[in-house]
């Protein structure tokens, strides 16, 4: 049997239209506001999933990677 | 009654995803100083990295990063490459192209140009001027869009 996980921080971002802030930037708002909730560093994390629209529907190829510093997923693998 | 078979066919089908990208404060800022001819990175107040174009926060630290800096204009080639095919994307108009990646005098990470000025047709010039850790400088569009292809291209500076 797998594993027991649980949620233990979430967060979110001011919903609206948001055009007042980058794409990263809208990422990185409700990645802080889980890693406040949470109470947790980069350090404590061994990786990072991400969910999002299909790339071409983001506007841009692989757009993971473009979040990926907002996600604070820089040196971490990313599914 | 065989008949020969036919081989399975494609279709066309042209997709279009028009968007318009939110730039946030960071980039907005940074776009408005090109208009100037002005090239605007940010400090990180924890590692000190002056990063380029400008960024909100610091990729390493995580911090916000939110001194300005007014960075050099010239800088070293840290590595360059010389492409004479087109592919996906690219018009025949546009080759051949000398990219570089530009470490601007004062700033901690690379900038992405392409360099110009001579008859980059001919490769042989190309190699003789283009080094790595040779210098150049911006040179700048007349017409500005605010955009990073106000800077038409980096020049060698002999």
């Amino acid at each position: 049997m797998g594993r027991a996980v649980g949620i233990i921080g979430t967060g979110q971002t001011k919903h609206g239209r948001r055009d007042d802030v980058s794409y990263p930037d809208l990422v990185r708002e409700a990645v802080n506001a889980a890693f406040e909730d949470a109470g947790i560093t980069p350090e404590d994390i061994d990786g990072v999933v991400f969910g999002s629209m299909p790339s071409m529907m983001e506007g841009m190829a692989y757009n993971h990677f473009y979040f990926a510093d907002a996600m604070r997923a820089v040196g971490k693998p990313i599914l | 009654m065989a008949e020969e078979k036919e081989r399975p066919r494609t279709i066309e089908a042209v997709g279009t995803a028009p968007f318009e990208m939110a730039l946030g404060p960071t980039w907005t800022r940074f776009f408005e100083g090109i208009k100037e001819e002005k090239i605007f990175g940010t400090r990180c107040k924890k590692c000190g990295r002056v990063l380029v174009p400008a960024r909100p926060f610091c990729p390493r630290c995580f911090e916000p990063m939110e001194e300005w800096v007014e960075v050099a204009q010239e800088g070293t080639i840290v590595t360059w490459s010389y492409i004479d095919y087109t592919y996906f994307g690219l018009e025949d108009d546009m080759i051949p192209v000398v990219p570089a990646t530009i470490k601007l005098d004062g700033t901690d990470t690379g900038w992405w140009g392409v360099i110009g000025g001579f008859d980059i047709k001919d490769f042989d010039l190309v190699a003789k001027k283009v080094k790595v850790g040779g210098r150049v400088k911006a040179v700048w569009r007349k017409e500005k869009r605010g955009c990073v292809q106000d800077i038409e291209y980096w020049k060698v500076i002999e």
